[in-house]
């Protein structure tokens, strides 16, 4: 459809024939993308469709390869993202960007003309307090970054960018991280932008019922190109995952039942601290039985990440205690973990769960190298290494060419479908997971979620934990939910897992639930 | 008259740690924009020996100080241009600054080697104050430029805590890439204080040359500039406490005149050491003491990264 044919408000924003190369990479392609003043407009692709970067283009943090941009009708370049403020247009990226060891009134008027040229604590404080009034949007001025729930530290981001007279405001997957009960606040809260104050809103997002719910139009990208733009109320969820994913998609629940075995895992009252030192993990419960997934729901920061690193003897427990198939391993390190066949899928693959740099071969041999065939006495053997690698590839359906090529060239997909491989094939009892399919495409999750139900359907156990409430739901046998480092509730019956409850736990609302 | 001791040690205490200063605050610059700059001592030796020929050949300490700055700025301008602008490795290129600096002054300082300057910095004695018995001599007659090395630290902090600039210049080096979202220059900002920051540095030398030897000698900053660079960390990146660290320092680098004056049987090596030890046992300390505090006597977050939009 044509951008004027329906709806009568001017164009705010015009971008014609854009395009952004990152080295080979066209990440977008000839995009031409329409904002009609006062709109929510929702950008809907893929990881990797092109959503972020063409907005990037939008509000001056990169400048497009080839293409123009018309702001109210007047051809504009954009050289900066304080060159597109000024011009009205801010953008709330998926990592706030804000500084986490300043306060959050030092944040506001970080960078901003309008910061008084002289500024004590006192003075920007209460400064941010007027300006929370005014846009309704709830903030402590004296806190620091760190202290605040991630939900918190969003609103502090759009509260600056509001600040600073963004009329055109473009929130990048604003729901990624939140929990179901601050989405709606935040949904309560474009709304009120839209219709009280006329701002205009893009609304970035790989999540189809949420773009429908909160947008009037809804544009489509697909590896790079414009798939269409549509008026909300002409859309199904199933035409735009569609236009999305070039195919239909059907989500059903592919878990055959299994024979539950003996107690893999047990962990009784696990306690544990962050890295400042403060309690993380307070009397956690966890069993996991053979057979079993259990899935662990909460919002980030609820202490996934320790739970996942006790129960990996990454992270030392101050109390509790572990036992991995009737083996005691509450003082035990990791490789003591590994050896009484516990894997792990880390919550950053290439943080802790890869070498980038190093070659796929290397990357597959991690958890094997120091047993024969790989190593016969203090020498790798180059050629089991290798073979090693390929019988791997072949087990998770990855195929390679060239096992030495760094796994750097690998797809996120792959280099996931690597790593569980590689998990699985150390240790066959229990399988710590966490947030696996997280910036994956959808066919590679539908890969990685096969993988760990057949897995699961030859008696591993395992733990799955991730912020991707959706995925807890299918793949679960039982959740638990996980909120300010305690269990607050459990749901053993699958056919009666309720997104909403388990939602409203995540969030703190409830104290107790089934 | 004849000095105490104690009052000679603190003396001494004054007269070495207000290069210190100098150098420390130029430092403090450079780092709380997210640069480290090892090659503090090389631009030391760079200010020592232009704010010596300048001054001979103009004639006149001012110039000659303004000299000493624009030579430090100058040589931290290319520092600056390699780390800051194409992203090179802050500490090889620090390290190449080093000594760059080393034999690049002893080159050009050379025709002026040995002579005495004809034009050096003055003393001030402060009215009323420099009559108080027992201290007064001690602490106020000294050169002028120790006193605005003394004043340097309250101005940096002034600056960086209660005004918008200073905000935006922390920024920088905590978290360059919310500061370039949130409108802040990120390249300029660190290239102009590093720059700065080398000016101070220039200046510190040229506290030597035409202050405390008032001659020039090729090295004669004799590690001067690293014990700056350890009063940056000991002070936790905090300005007022540079003031602290310059004199406990400038005091320990001066045991060494004084235990051979008091007749200690002690190695002059061990003290010598001395200074540094103590950075370490500051460095130990802090890391104890504020492991739960992330925002708190921290080196800034981006220290010593390069800044790429986007990453």
């Amino acid at each position: 459809m044509t951008s004027t044919d329906s709806g009568n408000a001017p164009l705010a924003v015009q971008m014609r024939g854009i395009v952004k190369r990152f080295d080979d990479l066209v990440a977008v392609n000839d995009v031409d993308f329409d904002l009609r003043a006062g709109e929510v407009h929702a950008l809907l692709g893929e990881n990797g469709a092109g959503k972020t970067t063409l907005m990037n283009v939008l509000s001056g943090l990169l400048r497009p390869d080839r293409g123009h941009i018309l702001l109210n009708g007047e051809p504009t370049r954009i050289r900066s993202p304080r060159d597109a403020l000024r011009r009205g247009i801010g953008m709330v990226h998926q990592h706030y960007r804000l500084v986490h060891g300043f306060t959050v009134a030092e944040n506001i008027h970080l960078g901003w003309d309008a910061s008084p040229t002289v500024l004590t604590p006192a003075r920007i404080e209460e400064r941010t307090r007027e300006l929370s009034d005014r846009f309704h949007l709830d903030v402590d001025p004296a806190a620091r970054i760190w202290q605040l729930s991630v939900g918190e530290q969003q609103r502090v981001a759009i509260l600056r960018t509001l600040a600073r007279g963004a009329r055109i405001l473009i929130l990048d997957e604003p729901t990624a991280v939140l929990a179901p009960g601050e989405t709606d606040k935040l949904f309560g809260m474009i709304r009120q932008l839209s219709s009280e104050s006329g701002r205009t809103i893009v609304f970035i997002s790989h999540k189809l019922e949420e773009a429908l719910e909160i947008s009037d139009r809804v544009t489509v990208l697909r590896g790079g190109r414009h798939m269409g733009t549509h008026a909300a109320e002409d859309c199904t969820p199933r035409m735009l995952s569609q236009e999305m994913v070039g195919r239909s998609i059907e989500f059903t629940r592919q878990r055959e039942p299994v024979e539950l075995g003996e107690n893999a895992l047990v962990a009784e009252a696990l306690s544990t601290t962050d890295d400042r030192g403060l309690p993380a993990l307070r009397e956690v419960d966890v069993t996991v039985r053979a057979g079993e997934i259990v899935g662990v729901a909460g919002v980030a920061g609820n202490g996934q990440r320790e739970l996942s690193e006790t129960l990996t003897g990454l992270r030392a427990l101050t109390a509790g205690r572990i036992q991995v198939g009737g083996q005691d391993l509450s003082r035990a390190h990791a490789r003591d973990f590994l050896a009484a066949g516990v894997g792990h899928i880390p919550e950053d693959r290439y943080a802790s769960g890869l070498v980038l740099t190093e070659s796929i071969e290397h990357n597959a041999i991690l958890r094997a190298f120091q047993h024969p065939p790989v190593r016969r006495g203090p020498l790798l053997i180059q050629g089991a290494a290798r073979r090693f690698a390929r019988m791997l590839a072949k087990t998770v359906g990855l195929s390679i060419s060239d096992v030495s090529a760094p796994v750097r060239s690998l797809s996120g997909g792959n280099a996931q479908r690597l790593l569980t491989g590689r998990e699985l094939n150390a240790s066959a009892r229990v399988l710590v997971v966490v947030h696996p399919t997280r910036g994956l495409d959808i066919g590679a999750i539908e890969e990685v979620q096969q993988v760990l139900l057949r897995a699961r359907a030859t008696g591993v156990a395992i733990l799955l934990i991730s912020e991707d409430l959706n995925e807890v739901m299918r793949l679960s046998d039982r959740i638990l939910v996980l909120y300010r480092g305690a269990i607050v509730g459990e749901f053993t019956d699958p056919e009666q897992f309720n997104l909403e409850e388990i939602g409203l736990l995540m969030g703190g609302a409830l104290a107790a639930a089934s | 008259m004849e000095l105490e001791l104690w009052q000679a040690a603190l003396l001494q205490a004054i007269v070495i740690g207000s290069p210190i200063l100098l150098a420390a605050s130029g430092e403090l610059l450079g780092q709380r924009v997210g640069v480290f700059n090892i090659g503090i001592e090389g631009v030391m030796l760079m200010g020592a020996v232009g704010g010596f020929m300048v001054a001979a050949e103009a004639g006149n300490v001012v110039v000659g100080l303004i000299g000493a700055a624009a030579f430090g700025a100058g040589f931290v301008f290319l520092f600056g241009l390699a780390t800051v602008v194409l992203r090179a490795n802050q500490v090889v290129a620090g390290f190449g600054l080093w000594l760059l600096g080393l034999g690049l002054s002893s080159q050009i300082g050379r025709p002026y080697t040995g002579k005495r300057a004809e034009h050096p910095i003055d003393h001030w004695e402060i009215p009323g104050l420099h009559e108080i018995p027992w201290v007064g001599d001690i602490l106020f007659e000294h050169l002028w430029l120790a006193y605005v090395a003394f004043l340097i630290p309250f101005f940096i902090a002034l600056v960086m805590f209660r005004t918008r600039h200073g905000l935006n210049i922390r920024s920088v080096g905590e978290d360059p890439g919310s500061a370039d979202a949130a409108g802040v220059s990120v390249i300029a900002w660190r290239l102009a204080y590093v720059v700065f920051g080398g000016a101070l540095i220039g200046l510190s030398g040229a506290f030597l040359s035409l202050g405390t030897t008032q001659n020039w000698t090729p090295f004669m900053t004799s590690g001067l500039g690293w014990i700056g660079l350890a009063v940056v960390i000991f002070a936790g990146w905090r300005p007022l406490l540079l003031i602290v660290g310059a004199y406990l320092f400038g005091g320990l680098r001066a045991l060494d005149f004084i235990a051979q004056s008091g007749g200690w049987n002690v190695p002059p090596e061990i003290l010598t050491m001395l200074p540094f030890i103590g950075t370490v046992a500051v460095l130990i300390l802090g890391a104890w003491r504020y492991r739960h505090r992330p925002d708190a006597g921290a080196a800034p977050r981006a220290l010593g990264q390069a800044f790429f939009r986007g990453s």
